[in-house]
């Protein structure tokens, strides 16, 4: 029962939930979940579980798209399929079951589509660049050179001028992604930044990883203006509530499986930590709705648990 | 260089021989002249570039310049790992910076610190030796491995890993068994390991010897 959605009464009380918040079937760990921008739809995908999208309300499965290989969601209507043994990625539109573009040639280390859906960017590891497409036209708008490990996380500004490249040389690298010209890099991070999102505003850059701590970083020169600490183990994801106020990070001991994996919800004005959530694995996908009432994740095997955070706007 | 249109085909053979072609030239029904473009070809590209893989995520920029990553009283098997640093002409590569980094015995990689982490440049002759552990295995990556990250002036950064013959994982059979679960992407990264035995009077202890010469390919 795919679609089956439970008021988390169960599983509320061991994870510290409250009432109002839900869990969705999935089978596997999401690595990408996204809201459609009214909020109205949840969309998970992972590399080999396949692309579900879910009615948030009633909880009903609107989209299930599995027995697929190589998927990965880009954004509530795009994924990729990527061909690791032909080197190639398609793009596809998941509410019009039609293929947009197919590129070849390439061996992504991750992708990333502009919030306005007209950009590509594709990292990969192995040619040290960053490809930026023009998703309409099917032409390559810049090819810049990345380092020498390829993308952990790619992510577009707000208004979808700049592209980061948080590669797993540690280096960050931000480009304009109209001229491919390098706005900044920086070479302070101690570790692999797994975890990257602009503020709401595009003033600020939050980067997270391997080395524990939360970096809030000036987006326009990376310069780190803010550190928060307290994960106490490597960062995986992290999301930002429409708002601003909200920090979600996941997160896990990179080295030892055993030890718990967490989620950290912080307060982002004061830097505080509001709850600590324990979760079965580092929750991979994370994401707001637009209206701020849920925060979806994945904090147990096989589900996807909707987290209330009260009325739209508000907190 | 001798002109190629003033040697006969002794001359060439000769070449071939000195320069390890013999094999190409045996059996084959080359004409002397295209026997001499396979060898300066072969000249051009005497050595082929060390093949990429993946990068993991757990590199530390930044490491200490150590040979000796093996702290007195590590358990595990001591490994000495060993090479040149070389182009494609086989010529010494100047200037070249080694980033190197592996688990512990137990599989384990050191997140908070350098351990079993280093960066340097080789000495003369492109050659680096490290002395370390066969690292253990770890659930996510089963397969026993070794990550080097190598840059130098004017020269493409490789990125690549180097696995163990030895290791249970490939199951005793490389050919077979080598892209197995997708783990290695090149055959030729699954280096032979040499064991040796450091026989004392009163202490047979082993340690195990893999050579592997990173070839870098022009900018």
């Amino acid at each position: 029962m795919r679609q089956a959605l439970f008021f988390a009464a169960l599983v509320c009380a061991p994870l510290g939930l409250c009432a109002a918040d839900r869990t969705l079937t999935y089978e596997g760990h999401p690595s990408a979940i996204y809201f459609s921008p009214d909020s109205k739809t949840v969309v998970a995908g992972s590399w080999s579980g396949g692309i579900r999208a879910w009615d948030v309300d009633s909880g009903n499965l609107v989209k299930d798209k599995t027995g697929l290989k190589g998927t990965f969601l880009l954004s509530p209507s795009l994924y990729a399929v990527i061909d690791e043994d032909n080197r190639t990625v398609a793009i596809w539109n998941l509410v019009g079951q039609s293929r947009v573009r197919l590129f070849k040639g390439v061996d992504p280390s991750t992708l990333a589509v502009s919030h306005d859906a007209k950009l590509l960017a594709i990292s990969s590891g192995e040619a040290q660049t960053v490809e930026i497409w023009n998703l309409a036209t099917g032409k390559q708008n810049q090819l810049v050179q990345d380092g020498a490990g390829g993308a952990a996380r790619l992510v577009f500004s707000p208004n979808d001028q700049a592209l980061v490249s948080a590669n797993y040389d540690n280096d960050i690298r931000m480009w304009n992604t109209e001229t491919g010209q390098l706005f900044a890099r920086v070479g302070d991070p101690t570790g692999t930044m797994f975890g990257a999102e602009f503020t709401p505003d595009g003033k600020q850059l939050i980067v997270a990883g391997l080395d524990e701590t939360v970096y809030i970083r000036d987006a326009k020169t990376l310069a780190v203006i803010r550190q928060l600490k307290g994960q106490g183990e490597a960062i995986a994801r992290l999301a930002i509530s429409p708002d601003g106020r909200t920090l979600v990070t996941s997160g896990r001991d990179p080295i030892d499986a055993r030890n718990p994996a967490k989620v950290v919800i912080w307060d982002l004005p004061s830097g505080e930590i509001e709850r600590v959530l324990q979760a079965a694995h580092p929750a991979f996908a994370l994401a707001f709705s637009p209206d701020g009432k849920w925060l979806a994740l994945t904090l147990k095997d096989n589900q996807i648990t909707l987290l209330d955070f009260g009325a739209p706007g508000a907190k | 260089m001798n002109d190629p249109a003033k040697l006969n085909r002794r001359q060439v053979l000769e070449l071939c021989i000195s320069r390890g072609l013999l094999a190409l030239a045996a059996g084959s029904v080359l004409l002397p002249k295209q026997l001499f473009a396979a060898w300066q070809q072969a000249e051009q590209q005497a050595l082929k570039p060390t093949p990429h893989e993946a990068f993991g995520p757990l590199f530390l920029k930044d490491a200490p310049n150590q040979r000796v990553l093996r702290a007195p009283g590590d358990p595990g098997v001591p490994l000495k790992v060993s090479g040149r640093v070389l182009n494609t002409k086989g010529q010494v590569v100047e200037a070249a910076v080694v980033d190197f980094w592996q688990a512990d015995h137990r599989g384990l990689y050191d997140t908070h610190g350098y351990r079993y982490r280093t960066r340097f440049t080789p000495g003369e002759g492109g050659e680096y030796g490290i002395d370390t552990v066969i690292p253990g295995h770890y659930p996510d990556r089963p397969a026993q491995h070794l990550h080097y990250m190598v840059a130098a002036p004017g020269h493409r950064t490789l990125v690549t890993e180097s696995y163990f013959a030895t290791d249970p994982f490939f199951e005793g059979n490389i050919d077979k068994n080598w892209n197995k679960q997708g783990i290695a992407e090149h055959k030729e990264m699954i280096l032979p390991v040499s064991l040796f035995e450091n026989a004392s009077a009163d202490n047979h202890s082993m340690h195990a010897e893999i050579t592997l010469d990173i070839v870098l390919e022009k900018a």
